[in-house]
């Protein structure tokens, strides 16, 4: 009986010792990060866990010690007295001291934190339900970044990829060695930016312009992977993060390329398309940025986000179909997909929607005709 | 002179008492020297120093932390 008690307490004491070990294979830790700032985050967190770690060694050890030397059985008496001046302010200053012993690293990692000026790049971030918008101010450069994990790996329906939940259709892409200054906002709900390798989560407030920043050293190119982290609405776990660092040469390039191809999709949008070429583009679109809401099959899903097959706008009011998909239906949750979506993904979705499930009408939708739309 | 000496005690005596207040320390007897002898405004009068002087120590800590 003694023995398995024993054993049982050995095996909890060994779990402590080796809890460090532990905690690294387990992820339960928080990560060291590629900045210096998160660096410095993650010591200061360490820090204050190991003062934590022995004031309560300290004080359940002399309070255990105390319970057990000093136990009734072995006639011990409880002193009986109403106040100790030198005690009491013993015990309040030991804490003041260790109170500020604290605040002076903490104060010196969030002054370091807030720092935001003087920074190379400055990306302005809007969180959407849900989606992340990202806006490269005085480059003219910017996107929506959808998630592109499937809804058939969602529904189980197909094997989850190695990147679940955590995959985009547009990388936020920063240059290495620069400073890079987040402007965080909301255009509906409050939801919060989060990327844990460079230390970064800020509210994303409608109204509001929190910044943070971060300076991912040279020689640490590659992706990182964040996700919303403050409650948002029904699709809050598909509205991920990818950060793509890479050098300052390829940023410059992919700035180009970016520049370039606003440039070519408008050419584009006054060109013919043919009604397949709009129902193929029209389907990759639905799946990326209506399906969430509208269903895979567009059953539509409860009562906030009504079906589209058999719908009387899907199947009727062209005029109507083109203008809730740019202008959004106030007072619901459609938003105007002007800023998100081109012309022709526009025209092909709306094309798409008109003749998929069931919606035969052989309408098809072109861009000339949502540019005059905008008009 | 003694009146003098005794006067500044007894604004010492409220500083201290106040001082005590502030983190919540206070012997007995002390405490019932300080509600015997009265004195509630020049308590209150210590009390508003007291806290103006608190808050002038935190904005210059804070102001000396921050980078300029």
């Amino acid at each position: 009986m003694y023995f398995r008690t024993w054993q049982r307490l050995s095996s909890v004491v060994l779990g402590l010792v080796f809890a460090p070990a532990a905690m690294a294979d387990w992820g339960l830790n928080m990560p060291v990060g590629i900045t210096e700032v998160s660096q410095s985050i993650f010591e200061l967190h360490m820090l204050i866990f190991w003062i934590c770690v022995w004031i309560g060694v300290v004080v359940f050890g002399v309070m255990f010690y105390s319970i057990f030397k000093h136990r009734k059985s072995k006639g011990a008496v409880a002193s009986k007295f109403h106040e100790s001046l030198g005690l009491e302010l013993l015990w309040t200053a030991i804490p003041t001291v260790i109170l500020i012993a604290m605040a002076v690293p903490a104060t010196s990692v969030l002054i370091q934190m807030y720092d935001t000026t003087n920074s190379d790049v400055d990306i302005k971030i809007t969180g959407h339900q849900w989606k992340w918008q990202y806006d490269y101010l005085g480059e003219d450069v910017g996107f929506f970044s959808n998630l592109t994990t499937t809804t058939d790996e969602i529904y189980n329906r197909t094997e989850k990829g190695e990147n679940y939940l955590e995959e985009v259709d547009n990388h936020v892409v920063v240059p290495t060695g620069k400073k890079i200054r987040f402007l965080i906002t909301s255009n509906d709900v409050i939801h919060a930016w989060w990327l844990p390798e460079i230390a970064v989560k800020k509210d994303a407030i409608p109204g509001y312009i929190n910044e943070s920043w971060a300076l991912i050293p040279e020689g640490e190119e590659g992706l990182y992977r964040g996700k919303c982290a403050e409650l948002c609405g029904v699709q809050h776990g598909f509205m991920p993060i990818v950060l793509e660092a890479v050098t300052a040469d390829e940023y410059q390039a992919w700035l180009d390329d970016q520049r370039a191809g606003k440039v070519a999709e408008a050419a584009a949008a006054l060109g013919d398309f043919s009604y397949d070429e709009l129902m193929v583009e029209g389907a990759e679109v639905y799946a990326r940025s209506c399906a969430g809401c509208h269903g895979t099959e567009g059953q539509g899903m409860g009562t906030i986000f009504p079906a589209l097959a058999g719908s009387p706008i899907a199947l009727n009011d062209m005029a109507g179909h083109i203008d809730i998909v740019i202008n959004g239906k106030p007072g619901t949750a459609m938003q105007s997909f002007t800023a998100q979506l081109s012309d022709v993904q526009i025209a092909a979705v709306i094309t798409f929607e008109r003749n998929a499930w069931g919606n035969d009408t052989g309408e098809t939708v072109t861009p000339q005709m949502i540019i005059d739309a905008k008009k | 002179m003694n009146k003098q000496k005794s006067t500044l005690l007894k604004v010492l005596s409220f500083v201290q008492s106040v001082l005590a207040s502030l983190v919540g320390i206070q012997s007995n007897k002390k405490r019932e020297e300080d509600f015997n002898e009265g004195g509630l405004e020049r308590m209150i009068y210590v009390g508003l120093g007291t806290l103006v002087l608190f808050v002038i120590i935190v904005v210059t800590a804070v102001n000396s932390a921050l980078p300029s």
